[in-house]
């Protein structure tokens, strides 16, 4: 048996933060300006009672609605978020009950953020393909919106909130098949990273911080302790590094050349560097996607919500093989080769 | 290129945070134009410090100055 990705469903929420509305606060900056910075016209934001799981809950949902599977046969919920409901409990296990999902399933929340996806695939796999589980439900669930500041051009405009269900299912391949649905994957990590994104106030490291007022930086943007503070330099620099090295071990093990993939789907940061990227990795435009547009970066719902417009769209076709990477917060990355085949058993 | 200035107007004396166009994504620009055309990786929080244009060109020397040593090792 191996491991499939056989549905992806997703879910933003309703209220949309547009570039008009940033442009007429951060005076200095156009609509279109922002756009063409970011690559981002429209994000979507949750409002203040909203949380990640509920986003989590609305994408399974839609999954169930569409048939892809009955919740009676999940037997695995695994929850990546850097914005759970409670230090304790889980989120997962608040997740089984509000699905529906049977109490012999397996839950667990894993903390990471723009590598959750690729990584939860390669969880997934494993519990599938040593017999632990047969119907796991990957969930990627994001409110970044929370923890910044609403004078923080540099992150506001970037950031999107949303979710998106993914199930990965046991299949049989016949001995014809090319190669595995869910292909070799490629880890890293690098802690030295960690103080680039960060929120460095609210954990247990450092729980409050009296007198903590907002400052504002050089380029003018305000933040206080307990907001999301982001180094895009320092990041773009860790993605040039870790990004293309990534790829060449993915193909190395796999022994597969890049035209030997049909799509490249990047964690869709910011339309600059999956730009950057592209041209130093040389991969054809028509190769590679670009489509954080009117969501914005999702953070680890980003490469999901591609792979399930890009099948909706034709542009991801069954019997294509194509390579997704996530990468940044952490420092963390991940990387994978799908042979596309939706669809479930 | 990077700050959208004609050739030959900048001097190196220059305060690059007066200059009409300089932002965070300025440098991711300059980063970026690093790594295409001198196949350098230059250190995103040095460059965040430079004050004059001056600073900038002094980076890339030294930039690339580490990478061919790196390479001849």
């Amino acid at each position: 048996m191996k491991a499939s990705i056989a549905a992806i469903e997703y879910s933003l929420p309703e209220t949309l933060l547009k570039n008009e509305e940033l442009a007429a606060r951060f005076g200095d900056w156009t609509p279109e300006k922002i756009t063409d910075k970011t690559g981002v016209t429209e994000r979507h934001i949750v409002k203040g009672d909203e949380c990640a799981s509920d986003l989590g809950v609305q994408a399974c949902q839609k999954l169930f609605d569409s048939r892809a599977c009955r919740r009676e046969n999940i037997d695995f919920l695994l929850f990546c978020t850097q914005s759970p409901d409670y230090f304790l409990p889980t989120t997962a296990c608040m997740v089984q009950d509000r699905l529906g999902l049977p109490t012999t399933c397996g839950a667990l929340d894993f903390n990471l953020g723009c590598s959750g996806f690729v990584y939860g695939l390669g969880l997934a796999k494993g519990l599938i393909e040593t017999d632990q589980a047969k119907n796991v439900l990957l969930v990627t669930a994001e409110t970044y919106s929370k923890f910044i500041h609403e004078n923080d051009r540099s992150v506001r405009t970037i950031f999107g909130d949303g979710a998106a269900a993914t199930l990965i299912q046991a299949v049989h391949i016949g001995d014809e098949a090319l190669d595995e649905p869910i292909g070799a994957f490629i880890y890293g990590t690098d802690g030295r990273g960690a103080k680039n994104l960060i929120v460095p106030v609210g954990g247990l490291r450092q729980r409050t911080c009296s007198g903590d007022e907002a400052h504002v930086d050089e380029f003018g943007n305000e933040r206080a302790s307990s907001n999301l503070y982001m180094n895009g330099g320092e990041i773009f620099s860790f993605s040039l590094r870790a990004v293309p090295e990534a790829v060449d071990r993915l193909l190395e093990a796999m022994r597969l050349h890049l035209e030997d993939i049909d799509l490249i789907v990047f964690h869709q940061a910011n339309r600059y560097m999956l730009d950057h990227l592209r041209k130093k990795l040389k991969i054809p435009e028509g190769k590679f996607v670009v489509a954080m547009e009117h969501v914005g970066n999702t953070v680890s719902s980003t490469i999901p919500i591609v792979l399930s417009d890009a099948a909706a769209s034709g542009r991801l076709k069954d019997g294509q093989r194509v390579m997704i990477v996530g990468f940044g917060v952490g420092y963390s990355w991940a990387a994978t080769v799908l042979r596309w085949r939706m669809g479930c058993s | 290129m990077v700050l959208e200035m004609g050739t030959g107007t900048l001097r190196e004396d220059q305060n690059v945070r007066n200059l009409e166009h300089w932002d965070s994504l300025k440098l991711l620009e300059v980063l970026a134009l690093a790594d295409e055309l001198l196949h350098v990786q230059i250190d995103a929080d040095r460059l965040a410090k430079c004050v004059t244009v001056g600073d900038i060109l002094k980076l890339l020397e030294e930039s690339t100055a580490t990478k061919d040593l790196q390479q001849q090792v």
